[in-house]
């Protein structure tokens, strides 16, 4: 890889960082906003039970909840952060005219977008 | 019957103690290079009660964190050799996706099990002797796809090295990443082994890469745990900052730590937790 696409990458990860300050800041927020210091906030986590993200969202904007909103966002945002560096990682060796690299890259991309998938369909 | 002022005071160490051991798991991983998830795992369903499904969900959020906080850093360094990271996406990032699906499917018991024989496994992988044995020809992949490097050793000067062994590489990296899916952590052990014990890749490019690929690799199936509903940002959230602030502090501190005294109190720590792990594993 080129100097300058090093460099490049470089600017990517450092994006990285600021995104993590991002999504940090959505999630403090968000935990403090909803910190409930009267009721054990990890007993109703004790046994597992599935509630799919959808449903929650969907309870949030009824009772107009936006604090919990914020927590997700901040969550969502941390983990689309290296899906992020993945697809310009691809797209930097499209331009370098590395095409395999580029696919390899791509295929991590898709199978990452997949996961998003994997989730909401089994949610 | 304890009154309400002692309740809040006795519900708030609980909120502390999670944060509190969310920042030295990140101390401690980004001191060592590994580590974060099995501490936050391993404090959640030990400490706190947590069902290990959440605590999983949990962790794959703090691994994610920690790695792009720092990923900056690896690349700097000129040291990770990103074309072998991308590479090696490709196992890590299937095996996550297949790692998910098989844990709607395995129950907590084995999944205690399972905690517990790769926090024994790490622990011995970390007291092994690791010495550079660098591959003097490239693998007919490695050739192809051009993923030997070189970089700056501070004593030895330009060290030029050779990539061995991809596909078997590439099977381990499928291994981590449906271990990082089913336990919660970053499986840079497996990184490790596969790239500086297989692959022959020298043991800093090693240790660059894998914390490099760590995010990724959680990524693959944290995004399916959130949309699933597993993520839960009353754990999540106090857990991510809290490795935030722990990775920060170790970064700004590590060249003053004694890192190899760290490291074998970390062994000690590790071994216990595992066969605490086990021990929950078989009452279940």
């Amino acid at each position: 890889m080129s100097t300058k696409t090093e460099i490049l990458e470089i600017r990517i990860s450092l994006f990285l960082r600021y995104g993590v300050l991002v999504a940090g800041a959505l999630m403090l927020v968000g935990w403090l906003a909803n910190l409930d210091l009267g009721n054990n906030p990890f007993a109703q986590f004790s046994q597992y039970h599935e509630l799919p993200l959808f449903q929650v969202i969907a309870t949030a904007i009824e009772k107009r909840d936006f604090t919990v909103l914020l927590s997700y966002a901040g969550l969502f945002c941390l983990i689309s952060l290296p899906i992020i560096r993945v697809l310009l990682t691809a797209v930097l060796f499209l331009k370098e005219r590395q095409f395999v690299m580029a696919a390899l890259a791509s295929f991590v991309f898709g199978a990452l977008i997949l996961s998003f998938a994997l989730g909401f369909h089994i949610g | 019957m304890t009154s309400p002022q002692d309740r809040t005071k006795h519900l708030s160490m609980q909120h502390l103690t999670l944060v509190g051991i969310s920042v030295f798991a990140g101390f401690l991983g980004s001191l060592l290079g590994l580590g974060g998830g099995i501490i936050v795992v391993a404090t959640l369903t030990l400490l706190l009660g947590v069902d290990i499904r959440f605590a999983v969900a949990a962790s794959l959020i703090s691994v994610v964190a920690t790695s792009s906080g720092a990923a900056a850093s690896y690349l700097k360094d000129h040291i990770t050799n990103l074309r072998l990271a991308v590479v090696l996406e490709v196992g890590t990032v299937t095996g996550a996706l297949v790692g998910f699906l098989i844990s709607k499917e395995i129950s907590s018991s084995g999944l205690f099990l399972l905690f517990g024989a790769v926090l024994m496994f790490s622990t011995v992988m970390m007291l092994r002797k690791r010495t550079d044995h660098l591959a003097v020809v490239n693998h007919p992949w490695a050739e192809y796809l051009q993923l030997d490097g070189k970089f700056k050793d501070h004593r030895l000067g330009s060290i030029v090295y050779k990539v061995a062994r991809v596909p078997a590489g590439l099977a381990i990296m499928f291994i981590a990443g449906v271990l990082s899916a089913l336990l919660g952590i970053g499986s840079g052990v497996f990184k490790v082994l596969a790239m500086d014990g297989l692959m022959k890749v020298p043991m800093k490019v090693s240790s660059a890469t894998s914390n490099f690929m760590i995010g990724v690799t959680a990524a693959g199936s944290a995004g399916a745990y959130l949309l699933s509903g597993d993520i839960r940002p009353e754990i999540a959230c106090p857990v991510a900052l809290g490795i935030i602030a722990g990775s920060w502090i170790g970064a700004a501190l590590m060249p003053k730590l004694p890192a190899d005294v760290i490291r074998k109190i970390f062994v000690v720590v590790l071994f216990v937790m595992s066969i605490q792990m086990i021990a929950k594993g078989l009452q279940l």
